[in-house]
């Protein structure tokens, strides 16, 4: 399993998201987010072609 | 004896069974058994009486609307419901009354189906099961310590128990497919654009299908008939008709694609789950079916787009009530959120290039094949205690990969395991084969006769 941000990195990334949980709260979803990177990286293995395009493309002029 | 739905549909039709009598019949079920089950959270006696004369009285008139007139059914707590308390399962909207019904609410309802009223589920569709929310979970009605799978609870144990005759879910990763296999049920996720998700509390938009549960596939037909259909204003709608439910399909010529990596390798289901997968191939083959072995990409790649679009589009959703009054929520649903607010735009671009991947491999991996099968869940239910906030994050499920697809699948009930609870077998098919996935299940559901237990009172 992928190592835990540390704390203070983990603290600076809830932040940023604007994110405040009760500190016990804090601790099990930084665990959890290693889990998450592992998904993310599987995701970039192996890497998509430069060119590969998301499953949703934009089409001008179908209306929203 | 509790009637299926096609069952009820016939005797109404024939002025044997009377709607108010059936209502009645359910509404003291309800009584009896929703304290241990919490299945309900708000029952609508007044408008199911109501309801149900009025259905009676086009029975006596000769003017049934159809199969569904007079059967009683009940909406997940998602579903908007006018004039009825709608509240996600969620102290966030804890007093909400919608002016409108959702449009699938509105289809059955014209339909003349009997509401008994709104369901649990988990939190939002997502946060559960959580024992800090205004109303407690739902429990499964084979052994009330055990999980129902989420997040359409308590459609899940109201219809095993027999409560109703049929209920709304929702499907975002799993949400119909998971309660219908721990509650020993049928439970359909449509293809994707089917059925209209306007007026019902999203989660994640490009994942979200609206469907049925019931105790049969036959039934999860009749539903599914009354609530599929274009929307031009739900986006997500597919402007098509939709496909016939014919469940009397021709065997012979079709081929079966048995998902045999993902329920032995990927995640290695429970020996009574691998049993009832191995009977529900053999029974289709009996039936004239070709069984082939069939290579999809793997659970862990499916999950790990699945999940990564899922939370990033339900932080979307939830993102100003996370950073204004975040402890509103249950414990379980913040958490999950806060974990889809982590991530970075390049993350959710980079699951939809994934997504698109999946898709065409998928078809490819699938060229000539009718239908797949392979697991709904691994094993039995397990306790409702023990139930991991991060459980999608630890194992891989069998359900978030046809959300990702788009493809209708069933969870059909295969059996009992060595605990005496239900384990179930998921059948798959191509976008718009909802026809041929539910014949499948009928007969299975025919051939296997599970359908003649009951969990106990």
């Amino acid at each position: 399993m992928a190592e835990p941000l540390p704390p203070q990195e983990f603290a600076l990334l809830l932040a940023r998201a604007g994110i405040s949980l009760p500190p016990e709260e804090v601790e099990s979803l930084r665990q959890a987010h290693a889990k998450l990177a592992e998904m993310l990286a599987l995701l970039r293995a192996p890497p998509p072609p430069l060119a590969a395009e998301p499953a949703f493309a934009f089409r001008a002029g179908e209306g929203a | 004896m509790i009637p299926t739905i096609a069952e009820a549909a016939r005797l109404i039709a024939e002025r044997r069974l009377s709607p108010v009598e059936l209502a009645k019949e359910c509404l003291a079920r309800i009584a009896a058994q929703n304290p241990a089950l919490h299945a309900f959270i708000l029952v609508t006696e007044e408008r199911a009486l109501a309801d149900a004369r009025a259905a009676e009285a086009r029975q006596m008139a000769g003017a049934l609307k159809g199969p569904l007139d007079g059967i009683p059914i009940a909406h997940k707590d998602i579903y908007d419901t006018a004039g009825i308390r709608t509240t996600g399962h969620s102290a966030q909207l804890q007093e909400r009354v919608p002016e409108q019904d959702a449009v699938t609410v509105a289809k059955w309802r014209e339909a003349g189906v009997v509401l008994l009223g709104k369901l649990a589920t988990h939190e939002f569709a997502f946060g559960g099961p959580s024992f800090d929310l205004p109303w407690p979970p739902a429990r499964n009605p084979w052994d009330t310590e055990r999980f129902t799978a989420g997040s359409s609870s308590g459609t899940g144990a109201a219809v095993a128990a027999g409560l109703i005759l049929g209920g709304t879910g929702s499907d975002t990763g799993g949400s119909i497919r998971g309660p219908a296999a721990l509650c020993g049920i049928a439970g359909i996720k449509p293809s994707y654009g089917l059925c209209s998700r306007r007026g019902i509390l999203p989660l994640a938009q490009t994942l979200d299908h609206a469907g049925p549960l019931a105790w049969t596939s036959e039934d999860c037909a009749l539903l599914l008939a009354a609530m599929a259909g274009h929307d031009p204003l739900d986006p997500g709608s597919a402007d098509r008709p939709p496909p016939r439910f014919d469940l009397a399909a021709e065997w012979r010529g079709r081929r079966i694609g048995v998902i045999r990596h993902m329920h032995e390798r990927d995640h290695p289901v429970s020996p009574a789950t691998l049993k009832g997968i191995e009977e529900t191939a053999e029974i289709l083959r009996s039936l004239g079916a070709e069984l082939v072995e069939v290579t999809l990409p793997s659970l862990a790649e499916f999950n790990a787009a699945g999940w990564v679009t899922l939370s990033a589009e339900a932080w979307a959703v939830h993102e100003e009530w996370m950073r204004t009054r975040p402890m509103r929520y249950g414990e379980f649903l913040r958490a999950r959120l806060a974990l889809g607010g982590l991530l970075s735009a390049g993350d959710y671009i980079q699951a939809q290039r994934r997504r698109r991947d999946l898709i065409a491999r998928s078809f490819a991996a699938t060229e000539g094949v009718d239908l797949l099968l392979t697991a709904a869940a691994p094993a039995e239910a397990p306790r409702i205690r023990e139930v991991s906030k991060w459980a999608s994050l630890e194992k891989p499920n069998f359900t978030i990969p046809f959300n990702l697809l788009g493809w209708p699948a069933l969870s059909v009930c295969t059996g009992f395991g060595e605990g005496g609870l239900p384990v179930a077998a998921q059948i798959v098919g191509k976008p718009w084969q909802d026809g041929l996935v539910l014949a499948a299940g009928h007969a299975v559901e025919r051939a296997n006769g599970h359908r003649a237990r009951r969990p106990p009172a």
